[in-house]
């Protein structure tokens, strides 16, 4: 056996069959002689040791890599489009409620001054399906608005997008364990998306605008 | 063929539906097989995998910079099975236990890596050493040789060197990379 043999493909079927244990005690003497003299054989011999552990680990995780059609298809369904919304693109298997507004400082005169540096705050209160989300929105820097927000739930959401009403693009807003968040934004209208485990809770035509 | 991640990105930002499903199926297997292994119920890894590629989906633009997909994949991925987990509160693991070190954080994003080029390299393989190689190392439960034998349409005698043949031309091609 030389290295120039053990260096071909043909060569490289033999130094599997060795990595394998399947070599014949000749030809794994064979090949342990050239490897020990030549770095490329050893070379070649490491890559099909590594190729063979990491296809070992591949086999031991196959169950985990199991991805159903159903769940396939609900991936692609988000695939990135101009026209689509992050709503429609979840489609429609996701438990979807509409939140309604139970509390607006505005309507109500009820302005908070002096909170926050003496900067007003608007105050709202929206409820659905036993969530109720607090929202104090109140001049912020550049020309934006403020708006810090407090989920109170049994279970936590897990995300938050703000979508506009117009074609501009959602706002991703990290909500974080406690059910708080804070995000700039321009006045205008949106909705407000929460995500909770296996559903949403939406507050359509939030009108973000100060007190 | 196999297109390169950053092809396919940049397909998926001019519309092009089949590149992010090429996507999907890339890397689909790797976010699940992560929320599993930390024991997130059927309907949780569901959702992280959803958070995962809408996160992608939305991030496009700026994840194509990326070195390693892989990598990004695998990082969102465990931060939001972890999130999901201490909102479970279903282990006695602490808080401590919970936070993962960066040295062990990279090399289970080595780990993402490696098993993510094995399977675009078996991907790149031709038949019959691709649906071979495929059935006996990706496939739950794994098959035998006589039902192996059977979909390839040939002898079981022979899986054994072709199964050779195809490993070494695996190798090889992990070799040029």
């Amino acid at each position: 056996m030389t290295e120039a043999q053990l260096t071909t493909l043909a060569g490289m079927e033999l130094l599997v069959e060795y990595a394998l244990g399947e070599s014949s005690p000749e030809h794994a003497k064979g090949i342990e002689a050239v490897a020990a003299q030549s770095a490329a054989v050893a070379k070649r011999i490491a890559q099909v040791q590594t190729t063979l552990a990491t296809l070992g680990v591949a086999r031991a995780d196959a169950a985990n890599w199991r991805v159903t059609p159903e769940q396939r298809a609900r991936l692609i369904a988000l695939a990135p489009a101009k026209s689509q919304s992050w709503l429609s693109r979840l489609g429609d298997k996701v438990n979807e409620a509409f939140a309604a507004l139970v509390l607006d400082s505005r309507a109500t005169g009820q302005v908070l001054a002096g909170f926050r540096g003496g900067r007003v705050e608007r105050h709202l209160i929206y409820r659905a399906d036993g969530v109720e989300i607090e929202l104090r929105i109140s001049a912020g820097e550049m020309g934006k608005l403020n708006m810090i927000g407090q989920v109170h739930a049994d279970t936590p959401a897990q995300n938050a997008f703000l979508a506009p009403a117009t074609d501009a693009a959602e706002t991703v807003v990290d909500v974080d364990d406690h059910g708080m968040f804070e995000v700039g934004v321009a006045a205008g209208v949106y909705s407000l998306v929460l995500i909770f485990a296996g559903r949403q809770i939406v507050i359509p035509s939030l009108e973000v605008a100060a007190a | 063929m196999t297109q390169p991640d950053q092809q396919l990105i940049e397909r998926c930002l001019g519309g092009d539906q089949a590149a992010w499903t090429a996507l999907v199926d890339r890397y689909s297997g790797l976010v699940y097989s992560i929320s599993r292994r930390m024991m997130l119920p059927s309907e949780v890894c569901d959702d992280v995998a959803q958070i995962v590629f809408a996160t992608f989906s939305r991030q496009l633009a700026n994840i194509r910079s990326q070195e390693s997909l892989a990598g990004w994949f695998g990082m969102v991925t465990r931060r939001e099975s972890w999130r999901a987990k201490k909102r479970l509160r279903r282990t006695a693991v602490t808080e401590v236990a919970l936070a993962v070190e960066p040295a062990a954080e990279a090399a289970e994003v080595d780990a993402d890596e490696q098993k993510i080029a094995i399977r675009t390299a078996v991907q790149q393989l031709g038949p019959p050493c691709r649906e071979l190689i495929s059935m006996l190392f990706f496939s739950d439960p794994e098959p035998r040789y006589n039902e192996v034998a059977e979909r390839l349409g040939i002898a079981t005698g022979s899986i054994g060197p072709t199964r050779r043949r195809c490993l070494a031309r695996l190798s090889e091609n992990l070799r040029h990379l």
